[in-house]
């Protein structure tokens, strides 16, 4: 028993019993795209449903030197009549004008007539002109191509060539009925589904896989206990770098590593200059420069927000987390990105450790689906000690590099008037997501490929 | 972070311990394996621990974590039998040196590979390319003490590294890699420092390079280190680090006796320090006695004594990383070993919350529109296709990709529009994020905008504002749309974006042809957009990124 794919069933309906359409009739006539078409029509064919009836095929009509030639006669029929009439060569040449070449090439070529001195004369007259029983067939609707004579189509400007598409009409009256029924709700067993086709393919909106990892990160640090503040991308060098003990003549601060901005500034909106400039002259033994605190740079981490909410608000405790786009002046490549999210949390509580600062994480990692983590010692400008979170990617079977974490040194949090330790830890994000979706070029996240965008599973 | 290629087979040797316990162990010293290819093995070091960039320094503090010798290395230095004297004249150019006799060294090509990566790391690290400090290494035997450190004129000649002809500082500034990188660091003055013997023959034209007659190779056996810089602490620190390396290779060390401004014979003493165990205690989360403190101390080779609550410690002069209690902390750390540092966790306390406000993004995907993520830092030229003007760019920037802060979305979703036109239409993208301008006062803003394009063959100006109107909607504002003329969009297909007030929020039209054309996008396939700023009205729409 037939069972009618939706397309299917418009295209049945769309036929009269004994009619024949083409792939474009039959797209106008259901309104349905000619893809459609084609496609409905191919699976009616393969249950029996449809039938083709015609084409496709190469059809000829008359070129315009043809339709000439259907009303006045072929150029050598003419001059080898008016040879035979007796007329004259300068007639026949006045009668055939420029057609007298190619006449007298073909009557000479069948040894009809031949030259003498210029002029031809008639050798012997043919019992039957070729192609001139082609030219009586009825060329009105054309003329199927392996019908004529390869030398007749082949002759210049006397047929045209054009491909004519298939024609399909029902096998049977029934089919139409079947469909009808269907559509009737009369409820017949004829008039079932085919609930197996496939239907059409149609894209989800969605927000950015990216999106979804961040929202994801954000969610486990408030879970977590972590409150959420967020700044400027444009940060003074003061809270970006000098704030966090990095000294002034740093290789960080160089051009060739840090976005220095042009064109605007924001404020230096500095805090206790005195005494950040003090310790960055003890520990460091260089000149201060308040100048170059002011410089406008593009923020290299969210640690400069997360030190002055500290610097500012000084809570006695706190669980904090900043997640934003951060900034490094390098060649984009596979692995590094000029501009890239991060994530960092503070906890001031001066009964929170390192081992808690460890545990915390590790909890993380363990919510975002991360299971096995380790935790190796490494160096980080404003904090000590200092430690390097190493998660076990599954797929790579290696560890990887992620989060770091650490005590802000007294030299960061003594100048500013913070008097209890506070524990930072983050990292990017990106290296997550690329874990998270089994990419090896983190490029890919900014290129926006449709095809990418719609192909990843949303809620994998 | 500066690397160093070790030998595991040498390593174990010097360290006086299994390859395999050496190979598991590096790690937990912050040595980061890079990459390993048979014996030989790439570490990244910290840029704080110099000390690390030769195997000598790296073994130096394997010993301590497993256990073969702990304490503070004893790095003895002969008294000085020889001297450097300095002249007034060096005082404005670069008045700082120091420097050391290293006795019977074992120069082999891995010895000279060694010194030299040290050397380039010092440079490179403290010595803020060779500005803050430089380091010379020279064959002592051809050098006839005592060594006078003072300045030369630009038309002084000798024979520099590399060459057997005498050439003029100037020539050597103008006409020479070292003195063509490093000649602006000293060549302002005039005159140039200079490190002489008592015969007149030149060692080094600091900062930027050696003489050819001391130059050191296999056959040397006696070495002579300077360093020179501007302020005495830095060379000092650095001459330290080079002399426990040197020491660690077998050398016999011996002082100089150095005289001139503020020039003195290197030190190289010890600090003091103490560490109070309830600080360690409660940073890291461990209850170790003073003993057991100190003896984390002793395995991370610093000089440690309990007394009392207390630490009494002794910090070497090649650790100048080391400023106060809270780096004796993460020594306390290193010599316990991280790895035996189990997590603990923390009671949760308070719950958190976001700093983002309502989510505009579900009434986006609601509208059928898919989101993209564009870099703030685009290309100028995505912006000049769209019409729009750069304001705020960055200074030298690496990538041309990267050169100007968005003004707004609009270019990036455009483009997006660009690369996708062999994915099936329709194509409705939206955006949100930051865009950047320059206030009246210079002072650079960054708002929070939402934007969006779609693409296909009957994409029209109402359906941008049906979208737009539904946005809207659910954000509390109801927007007006009188006409106005602005890129992207096709003249008379074009409207401000008006609040309730009478405030322009942002702009709305279809795509002009122009446009479409400068962005390839194909023929028979029509755009339209908008794009609105969220902070402007108060509302902070969407999750921060």
């Amino acid at each position: 028993m037939a069972t009618y794919h939706a397309l299917e069933e418009r295209a049945i309906l769309a036929m009269k019993p004994g009619e024949s359409y083409t792939i474009q009739e039959l797209a106008e006539n259901a309104k349905i795209s000619p893809d459609q078409a084609r496609r409905a029509v191919e699976w009616l064919k393969q249950k029996g449903e449809v039938r083709r009836s015609e084409g496709p095929q190469r059809m000829l009509y008359l070129g315009p030197r043809g339709i000439e030639a259907q009303k006045g006669g072929l150029p050598e029929a003419i001059l080898l009549r008016m040879l035979a009439g007796g007329a004259s060569h300068q007639e026949a040449r006045r009668r055939l004008q420029s057609d007298w070449g190619a006449a007298v090439g073909i009557c000479c070529r069948n040894g009809w007539i031949r030259m003498d001195g210029g002029r031809p004369a008639i050798v012997s007259f043919p019992d039957k002109i070729p192609h001139e029983d082609v030219l009586e067939l009825d060329w009105s609707g054309g003329v199927a191509k392996d019908m004529v004579d390869e030398s007749f189509a082949r002759r210049p400007g006397f047929t045209v060539e054009r491909s004519v598409p298939a024609r399909y009409l029902l096998a049977s009256a029934e089919v139409l009925e079947r469909a009808r029924a269907r559509q009737s709700g009369t409820g017949r067993p004829g008039g079932a589904l085919d609930v197996e086709a496939d239907a059409a393919r149609i894209h989800a909106a969605r927000t950015h896989p990216l999106h979804d990892v961040i929202s994801e990160i954000r969610e486990t640090f408030v879970t977590l206990g972590f409150e959420e503040i967020a700044g400027a991308m444009v940060q003074p060098a003061f809270w970006n770098f000098d704030a966090l003990f990095t000294p002034q003549d740093h290789p960080a601060r160089e051009m060739q590593d840090t976005y220095y901005v042009r064109g605007g500034r924001v404020d230096a909106n500095p805090l206790n200059v005195e005494d950040v400039a003090r310790t960055h002259q003890k520990c460091w033994r260089y000149r201060w420069d308040p100048d170059r605190a002011a410089e406008s740079v593009l923020r290299t981490h969210t640690t400069c927000v997360t030190i002055q909410h500290l610097a500012r608000a000084r809570p006695e405790r706190a669980r904090l987390f900043s997640l934003g786009r951060v900034f490094r002046n390098e060649k984009p490549s596979y692995k590094h990105l000029v501009e890239f999210h991060q994530v960092e949390g503070v906890v001031a509580d001066p009964t929170v450790s390192l081992r808690d600062l460890m545990g915390i994480q590790r909890e993380f990692y363990h919510r975002m689906g991360l299971k096995k983590v380790k935790f190796w010692p490494t160096f980080f400008p404003y904090t000590e000690p200092s430690l390097q979170s190493m998660v076990y990617n599954e797929t790579l079977h290696k560890w990887v590099e992620l989060f770091g974490m650490g005590i802000f040194r007294p030299e960061v949090t003594g100048p500013l008037g913070i008097r209890d330790p506070v524990l930072a830890w983050g990292g990017g994000i990106e290296r997550i997501a690329m874990m998270r979706y089994d990419m090896d070029d983190v490029r890919d996240f900014y290129r926006n490929d449709l095809g990418w965008l719609r192909g990843v599973p949303a809620c994998r | 972070m500066p690397v160093v290629i070790v030998s595991l087979r040498r390593l174990a040797a010097l360290a006086g311990a299994p390859e395999g316990a050496v190979r598991e162990r590096l790690p937990f010293l912050g040595l980061d394996i890079e990459h390993e290819s048979g014996d030989e093995i790439s570490v990244e070091y910290s840029p704080n621990r110099f000390d690390y960039s030769t195997e000598f320094g790296i073994a130096t503090g394997l010993q301590g974590v497993l256990g073969t010798r702990t304490g503070l290395p004893d790095v003895p230095v002969g008294p000085a039998r020889h001297r450097i004297d300095v002249s007034e004249g060096v005082a404005p150019v670069r008045p700082a040196i120091t420097g050391i006799l290293a006795y019977g060294c074992d120069m082999d090509d891995y010895m000279i590979r060694q010194l030299i990566s040290m050397q380039e790391d010092l440079h490179q690290g403290p010595g803020r390319r060779r500005r803050r400090l430089a380091i010379g290494m020279h064959d002592a035997d051809k050098i006839a003490f005592p060594l006078e450190y003072t300045v030369a004129g630009m038309d002084f000649e000798f024979a520099p590294l590399g060459s057997d002809d005498e050439m003029s500082v100037a020539r050597i500034l103008e006409g020479t890699p070292q003195g063509v990188q490093y000649g602006g660091l000293v060549s302002q003055h005039g005159a140039v420092p200079l490190l002489a013997d008592s015969r007149g023959r030149v060692a080094s034209l600091p900062p930027i390079i050696n003489s050819n007659h001391t130059v050191v190779t296999e056959s040397t056996k006696n070495l002579f280190v300077d360093i020179t810089g501007g302020e005495r602490a830095d060379v000092e620190d650095a001459l330290a680090i080079m002399a426990a390396a040197l020491h660690a290779s077998g050398c016999r060390l011996e002082h100089l006796d150095i005289r001139g401004g503020n020039n003195r014979t290197p030190p190289m003493s010890p600090r003091q320090m103490s560490l109070d165990c309830a600080l360690s205690n409660r940073v890291l989360g461990l209850c170790l006695d003073s003993e057991g403190t100190a003896r984390c101390l002793r395995q991370a080779r610093l000089g440690a004594r309990a007394d009392g609550d207390t630490v009494r410690c002794t910090i070497p002069p090649h650790r100048p990383d080391i400023f106060g209690p809270m780096d004796l902390v993460e020594e306390v750390a290193l010599g316990y070993g991280i790895d035996r540092m189990g997590p603990t966790v923390p009671d949760i306390g308070e719950p958190g919350r976001t700093g983002s406000g309502r989510s505009l993004d579900m009434v986006m995907i609601g509208l059928g529109c898919t989101q993209v993520m564009n870099p703030c830092l685009c290309g100028e030229d995505a912006l000049s296709r769209a019409g729009y003007a750069p304001e705020i760019s960055v200074a030298d920037p690496k990538s041309r990709s990267h050169t100007a802060l968005r003004p707004a979305l609009l270019p990036g979703l455009i483009e997006c529009l660009s690369q996708n036109i062999h994915e099936p239409y329709p194509h409705r993208l939206y955006e949100a994020g930051a865009v950047f301008e320059v206030g009246p006062s210079g002072t650079i803003r960054e708002r929070f905008a939402l934007a969006c394009v779609m693409a296909h063959k009957d994409a029209t100006y109402s359906e941008a504002k049906s979208v737009l109107s539904a946005a809207l909607y659910h954000a509390g504002i109801r927007a007006r749309t009188p006409p106005q003329d602005a890129p992207p969009f096709e003249e008379g297909r074009a409207a401000d974006i008006q609040d309730g007030s009478g405030r322009s929020m942002g702009r709305i039209g279809e795509v002009s042809e122009s446009c479409r054309r400068a962005f390839r996008i194909r023929e028979g396939v029509r755009a339209a957009g908008w794009e609105v700023n969220l902070i402007l009205d108060g509302i902070q729409g969407m999750a921060a990124p």
